[in-house]
């Protein structure tokens, strides 16, 4: 008895009755691969459009006449396997296998054909003869491809016809060829994929139970095969038929559940030979460039290495090139706007000149000045963007970061906190395990932001001159391997050290685009120049009234009692209390911390630059303590907020808050210790 | 294969599509494939978290640095036992 199911695409589809006189030949294939193409060449108007029975997928056949024969021709849904995931692979399998077409023809796109193997693959198992349409061998020709088509027939042992049917080149061959198929009565066994030894037992042991009971005209191989991949339908199918002896069947699929992963093994493997047997691609220009670049720049070593070499190339470009502008523009802001101010204000009260002066110039003026060296900075990082390096270099730090032990995918909230770190702590939402995301977060405020490395390159070359590329790169090591420390305590102590394994697609190299650099460049500016005329101003103006009220004087004033409170933590590492304070003052934004400290040394009073000041006030190893902490320092308020909204934990944020605050004081003390000795 | 590669990712670790396409002696848009079929029987999952698509509508985009489309998959035991539920 056939079943209904059977009947039913047997029946419905008008042209699917295969007489004496009509050949029916179906065209098989994956999405976007030309079947249309040649579906239309070969059918022209006779065609015949519908949905497939009881499905909204549309069905398309139409005829064809060649040589006083009559043939049918049936377009398939595309499809990229047949496992009746889909109604479109649920469809064209069953027509295959129900209505037993002449000949499939399955059309395969030659530029990305190990892709299209594994349909073929699947097809091979079935009954209908093959023919294999090599389409698209003008665009294989043009990427590079060589392709073998003799080479591949022969190692499939079905008929292989290169072809491009935009060109109306090898249809008709493929009509000819397909023709010859259905007109022989013994076909060469095709050479399928084969499944491991050990599956192909149990394979062969399957064969033999539902041999019986598979009904017309599954092939009981086949069945078999589905039944070891779970396909669900087969298995119901089988199921039903079998009553009670189907235990015994599901006790053997259940012992060999792993099949699955060795028969998609088999196929893959056999992929490999073929593409290994009939295809050469000399790879091109840009990937070959990009295995050749990515040998180094993703090695676990090498690319750590060229990571810190690259860090201290955009270091010392943006010393070398914006430190003159920037002592440039110190000139002209503060010091000669500060003596403009103050012949301007001459007979206004004092505390407007202490406003304007040391307020205002000192405090937001020396905050503009950073803009050479921050434009510079940008510029570097979004060339290493454009370049598609960046993409590099998170790779490399988070595969020494997995290595102890840390979420894969926290690369992303890692490489958005070069940027800034409330969108790196935001973007740890990819992280769907909640443990794995709070140990992210947690750490993301230790990766150096833009506006510490503002910071850093603006006060290492003041103490530091020549070395100052050697001590921001060792800085910014450190603030990385502080992360990755800390990481791996929060790994060990959140997540007991379970590990998690992680896939990455690398964008390609290719030549940065001006346009992109200066979008990057002029986006960040302005947001730059937003924050000194908005969160900075403020600032400024609160922190000359804090300096300067009660007395008129700073050491009477509010900040100098704050300040002198944080002193004795200070003394540890050198720092008077006015470092301390700047270093409070980053607890807003970290660019305050220059305008603080330009406010508290007076810079423009004297018609000094902060730069000719700050060197005076303490030793090297005092400062070298002072940007060790302000690296690694508390985050910023924003970012605060941002880890207790993505944590939605009050206690979580006060620990991480009093963690860092511990680490880089603890850090910073040691560093004035250990640097005294030296320095 | 599936099953070295598997064996392989439950160790944990960083992978680029390059490097497992050599250690596998394929091209990397076999690799490619060998990925997504994972994904496909529940083995891998892909994490459409941050691609290209989706910086338009995203509001941290202006302070994003990682502008390059990525296409990323993880394994984690978790997903295991998933699958042979």
């Amino acid at each position: 008895m056939i079943p209904s199911d059977i009947r039913t695409i047997r029946s419905v589809p008008k042209f699917t009755t295969v007489s004496n006189h009509v050949l029916t030949f179906a065209l098989a294939g994956q999405p976007n691969v030309g079947k249309s193409t040649i579906f239309n060449m070969l059918t022209g108007l006779k065609q015949h459009v519908g949905n497939w029975p009881g499905k909204t997928v549309e069905q398309k056949s139409g005829m064809c006449h060649h040589d006083g024969l009559e043939i049918q021709i049936v377009d398939l849904p595309g499809t990229y396997s047949l496992t009746a995931n889909s109604p479109e692979e649920r469809i064209a399998r069953d027509f295959i296998i129900k209505a037993s077409p002449d000949v499939v023809v399955v059309i395969v796109n030659a530029a990305a054909l190990e892709r299209d193997l594994y349909l073929i693959s699947e097809l091979l198992w079935l009954p209908s003869p093959l023919v294999v349409g090599l389409n698209m061998m003008d665009v294989a020709s043009q990427q590079g491809f060589q392709i073998e088509p003799h080479v591949l027939e022969a190692a499939l042992n079905v008929p292989v016809v290169p072809m491009s049917a935009s060109r109306g080149q090898g249809v008709l061959e493929l009509l000819e060829t397909a023709i010859r198929m259905a007109e022989q009565k013994h076909l060469p066994n095709p050479k399928r994929p084969e499944i491991r030894e050990d599956h192909k037992s149990v394979l062969e042991e399957l064969v033999v139970r539902v041999y019986s009971i598979t009904p017309e005209p599954y092939p009981p191989e086949w069945v078999a095969l589905k039944l070891l991949e779970g396909d669900r339908e087969i298995t119901q199918l089988i199921q039903d038929r079998m009553g009670a002896d189907w235990q015994q069947v599901h006790d053997i699929l259940i012992q060999h559940e792993d099949a699955i992963l060795a028969i998609a093994s088999g196929r893959y493997e056999w992929i490999g030979r073929m593409m290994r047997a009939g295809v050469t691609k000399p790879k091109a220009g840009q990937v070959a460039l990009t295995d050749k670049i990515d040998r180094f720049a993703t090695h676990p070593v090498w690319g750590l290495l060229i990571l810190f070499a690259v860090l201290g190339f955009t270091f010392s470009l943006t010393f070398t090139i914006g430190v003159p502008i920037q002592n440039w523009l110190d000139a002209l802001i503060v010091q000669s706007g500060s003596t403009w101010a103050a012949v301007l204000l001459s007979g206004s009260p004092a505390w407007l000149q202490g406003l304007v002066i040391h307020g205002l110039i000192a405090g937001v003026g020396t905050v503009l000045t950073l803009l050479p060296i921050l434009v510079i900075f940008f510029a570097a990082m979004g060339l290493l963007e454009d370049l598609g390096y960046m993409a590099r270099a998170a790779f490399v730090m988070d595969r020494f970061m997995h290595s102890m032990g840390l979420h894969g995918k926290s690369f992303l909230p890692l490489f958005m906190g070069f940027g800034c770190n409330v969108p790196a702590v935001m973007g740890a939402r990819i992280i769907e395990d909640p443990k794995a995301r709070l140990a992210t977060i947690l750490i993301t405020p230790l990766v150096p932001c833009t506006a510490r490395l503002a910071v850093l390159a603006f006060m290492a070359p003041i103490f530091f001159g020549n070395s100052a590329i050697l001590v921001s790169w060792g800085l910014v090591g450190l603030s990385l391997l502080t992360l990755l420390a800390l990481g791996v305590v929060f790994h060990e102590l959140l997540l007991g050290g379970e590990h998690k394994a992680f896939i990455m697609e690398l964008p390609l190299y290719h030549l940065p685009n001006r346009r992109t650099i200066l979008q990057s460049v002029s986006i960040r500016g302005i947001d730059f120049l937003r924050t000194a005329g908005s969160v900075i101003l403020v600032m400024s103006v609160v922190l000359w009234a804090l300096s300067s009220f009660p007395g008129g004087t700073i050491h009477t004033s509010y900040l100098a009692g704050i300040g002198r409170l944080l002193a004795p933590v200070g003394s540890w590492m050198g720092l008077d209390w006015r470092m301390m304070v700047a270093l409070l003052s980053s607890f807003v934004r970290k660019e305050n911390t220059i305008p603080t400290l330009a406010i508290l040394f007076a810079a423009g009073d004297q018609n000094m630059s902060l730069a000719s000041v700050l060197p005076g006030s303490m030793t090297n190893a005092a400062a070298l303590a002072f940007l060790t902490v302000q690296i690694l320092f508390i985050p910023c308020l924003a970012t605060l907020a941002s880890i207790r909204q993505e944590t939605g934990s009050w206690r979580w944020t006060i620990i991480d808050f009093f963690l860092i605050l511990a680490v880089s004081l603890v850090a910073g003390v040691l560093v004035y210790q250990i640097a005294s000795l030296f320095i | 294969m599936l099953e070295s590669l598997l064996e392989k990712l439950r160790d944990g670790g960083t992978y680029s599509l390059a490097d497992l396409a050599r250690d596998y002696d394929v091209s990397q848009s076999q690799m490619e494939q060998m990925v997504l079929h994972l994904v496909r029987l529940g083995y891998l999952k892909s994490t459409a978290g941050c691609t290209a698509s989706h910086c338009p509508g995203c509001s941290i985009k202006s302070a994003c640095s990682a502008k390059a489309p990525v296409q990323l998959w993880s394994y984690s035991s978790q997903d295991q036992s998933s699958v042979k539920e």
